[in-house]
């Protein structure tokens, strides 16, 4: 459900489902953390391919922030205007940084 | 057919072929052993009537001699011997014919012949005795013709019922049949020498007429001699034994060396000339060539009896072995069945009865454990294993059955618990009602029995309305039970609330408060003016809602916010709008806009906009009833995935209304 690419030492995550909902939530977030494990705080969420994020995917997406830890940082790229939606409903673009494309994101990142 | 029936048919097919032939073989062993027990009988009976004949062809010639008296005095044999050889020849051909009576068809007329001629030769015996007695010489000699005529009729007779034995059991051996046709033919030259020696010796006493027959008669019974050779010639094609060849080529040798010369003298000899020397010759040279075709006669005798002898003697041996053979193939093919019976066909009607058994589940069917390393213990260890893996399977099932069985129950068991959480959720929503000049009305349709929806409405102690919605992130039972502990919480926040706090502080609070490791969950927490009118609301990441004015008019209000239970830290604001009399707030869960057509296309915040709004002018009731068909139409044949709950809260025209204006 998910594919890795580095940009820049950046680890971009981008997940190959459309839906990330109830039913893959839990998948994602294990796979996420097997991803993170051994210190990794900057991840590109690619949510390209995603058409809709469900509040157990929004859920994820959060405790994914919280295991990067205090220094951690995550941004999306890619949302289409119904994830965006979802963000700014429950104020998440406060919270992470959200570009169109992870080469965006990533040189926010580093700047 | 069963395999049983078959081999038992096929090994009783054996046998009787088996059977048949060696019958068959043993009929041609017998029919040759009857054969050359026939040959032997004749034979017998044959050889008697040889030396009887030769015996009597002697006599004849030697009492016609001392009948006529030309004869030398010292050259006189006794008679009387040769009387009883003859006799003792004649009495063993009727005793050979009387024991060989059952195999030859004519025994009994040979017997009535030989009988006529001892009984003529008796006769003639008596009357040559009766004149030798008398010395009368010209009766004697008168006598004497007359008795070589009638002795050589008997020893004709005698001849031709040998010869009719000989016709009637012909050998089929080749050797065997030419020996048979080498002694009748030295028969003939027996005979027709002994005879000429009386006729030689007649020719050389007589003169006149009587020496030009006699000498007639000399020369035609010198031609039977050559032509009797003539046929013993061509008889010695055949693959005689060897002494036998040469015995006969040594009397011919000697009969052309001795006896040929002396017969031309004799016919061409002068009377009276040397009559007494041609005479004691003649006499001495012929009864040299008859005793020497009596010893050549002697010889094929034997030659043949024991070739007939070896000839039976196989026969029976053919005969037994045959027979022997037979018992043994019938002992084998028994042999054979009892075998296949005992280690083919009873093992396998056994494991075949045991499979038909095995097939129809009958697992107590006993296999007995293979004491043999044959197919038939091969196939017996086969079904053990096969009636192990069955008797496994079986439990097998059995275990499964039990653990579906238990399962089944464990899921009624699940099922009722949460039928009666179900139920109990359902209790806690508030039904619709008038509260302190406010109604509310809900609408609520789970995803499955249990929601992560709730919602609630609350009169507060200083005349306001409280009220909220809650979606719990995720659904089902887990949702459904933290739906319950948020319901809990922002209705005793609500009850307990002091004057001074204000609807964020409570949203905070219960953010601040609300354990890391429970799902978050969105809310519109709201209040209604008592006094004033307005509504008052906090927007926790839910969906903004609606606000259908009095007079129709529809529009979201609020922007967004943070959820509840996601970032202890979060702020909150408190959105205060105009809510008159006659105004209505719908609150709904994200399970409403968020509803799929079966296309993938979500029902959307736009759709239930418009929706609202064509039905804005009509009661809540009727409004939900058109949104929840609106949403079914949308959804399709499937079920809900996500909770759907709305609740909407209407301020009526009550009395506090009144007093604002």
């Amino acid at each position: 459900m998910l594919s890795t690419e580095t940009i820049n030492d950046v680890l971009v995550v981008q997940v190959t489902e459309r839906r990330l909902d109830a039913s893959k939530a839990p998948a994602f977030k294990t796979e996420v953390a097997a991803l993170t494990e051994g210190g990794v705080h900057r991840l590109v969420l690619d949510l390209r391919k995603v058409d809709f994020i469900d509040s157990s995917g929004l859920g994820v997406i959060v405790s994914c922030l919280k295991r990067l830890g205090p220094s951690g940082n995550l941004a999306i790229a890619g949302a289409n205007s119904a994830v965006r939606r979802l963000f700014t409903l429950t104020r998440m673009d406060r919270v992470f940084s959200i570009h169109d494309t992870p080469e965006a994101a990533v040189e926010n990142m580093l700047a | 057919m069963k395999i049983r029936d078959l081999i038992l048919v096929l090994t009783i097919g054996l046998g009787f072929t088996l059977v048949l032939v060696a019958v068959l073989f043993l009929r041609d062993e017998l029919a040759r052993l009857d054969t050359a027990q026939r040959l032997q009988a004749s034979n017998n009976v044959r050889q008697e009537l040889l030396v009887a004949s030769t015996a009597l062809a002697r006599e004849r010639t030697k009492t016609f001699l001392q009948l006529t008296a030309y004869h030398h005095a010292e050259i006189t044999e006794n008679t009387g011997r040769l009387r009883r050889d003859a006799d003792a020849a004649l009495a063993g051909a009727r005793m050979a014919l009387a024991e060989g009576e059952a195999l030859m068809p004519r025994a009994r007329q040979s017997a009535d012949i030989l009988a006529e001629a001892q009984g003529e030769l008796a006769a003639l015996r008596a009357q040559i005795d009766r004149i030798s007695a008398q010395g009368n010489g010209n009766l004697r000699r008168r006598e004497a013709n007359a008795w070589l005529t009638e002795a050589t009729r008997l020893i004709d007779q005698l001849q031709s019922a040998r010869l009719d034995l000989l016709n009637d059991n012909r050998p089929s051996d080749a050797v065997l049949a030419a020996e048979a046709n080498i002694r009748a033919f030295v028969d003939i030259l027996h005979e027709s020498i002994a005879y000429n020696e009386a006729i030689g010796v007649a020719l050389l006493a007589s003169e006149g007429r009587a020496r030009t027959d006699l000498a007639t008669t000399l020369q035609r019974t010198i031609g039977e001699i050559d032509l009797a050779w003539q046929l013993i010639g061509y008889e010695l094609d055949t693959a005689l034994p060897p002494s036998i060849l040469a015995a006969v080529q040594k009397a011919h040798e000697n009969h052309l060396r001795t006896y040929n010369p002396l017969q031309l003298t004799l016919v061409n000899a002068a009377p009276n000339l040397t009559m007494d020397v041609m005479m004691v010759a003649w006499e001495e040279t012929s009864d040299q060539r008859l005793q020497e075709l009596g010893d050549l006669q002697e010889q094929l005798i034997v030659s043949s009896r024991s070739r007939l002898d070896s000839l039976v003697a196989n026969a029976q041996r053919s005969g037994f072995i045959v027979g022997l053979a037979t018992l043994c193939g019938v002992l084998a093919a028994v042999l054979i069945l009892l075998v296949i019976r005992r280690r083919v066909i009873a093992p396998i009607g056994r494991i075949s009865q045991a499979m038909v058994r095995l097939a129809d589940n009958d697992l107590s069917t006993p296999v007995p454990r293979a004491t043999r390393s044959d197919e038939v213990g091969v196939m017996t260890n086969a079904l053990r294993t096969f009636k192990a893996n069955a008797i496994a399977r079986q439990r097998t099932q059995q275990e499964l059955h039990r653990v579906h069985e238990d399962l089944k129950a464990t899921y009624g068991q699940l099922r009722h618990d949460l039928e009666a959480a179900a139920t109990i959720q359902l209790a806690m929503l508030p039904a619709p009602d008038t509260v302190g000049g406010i109604s509310h009305t809900g609408l609520y349709s789970p995803s499955s029995l249990v929601a992560g929806d709730t919602y609630n409405v609350i009169a507060q102690p200083d005349g306001s309305v409280g009220f909220f919605q809650i979606d719990v992130a995720g659904h089902g039972a887990a949702a459904a039970l933290v739906s319950v502990a948020g319901q809990h919480t922002l209705s005793q926040a609500i009850l307990t609330r002091r004057r001074e706090d204000r609807l964020e502080d409570i949203v905070a609070e219960v953010n601040r408060d609300w354990p890391e490791d429970l799902p978050y969950f969105t809310t519109i927490l709201g209040e209604i003016d008592p006094t004033a009118p307005v509504a008052r609301m906090v927007q926790a990441g839910h969906p903004s809602p609606v606000l259908i004015r009095s007079d129709g008019q529809v529009q979201y209000i609020g922007g967004s916010g943070f959820p509840v239970g996601m970032l202890p830290q979060a702020r909150y604001e408190t959105l205060e709008f105009a809510f008159r009399a006659g105004d209505r707030l719908l609150i709904y869960s994200d399970g409403v806009i968020e509803t799929e057509n079966p296309a993938g296309d979500l029902y959307s915040e736009a759709r239930l906009l418009d929706l609202i709004a064509e039905h804005s002018g009509g009661s809540t009731a009727d409004l939900l009833t058109a949104l929840q068909k609106s949403l079914r139409n949308w959804r399709g044949r499937s079920e809900l995935t996500d909770d759907v709950s709305v609740l909407v809260v209407e301020r009526t025209n009550s009395r506090s209304n009144h007093a604002i204006h």
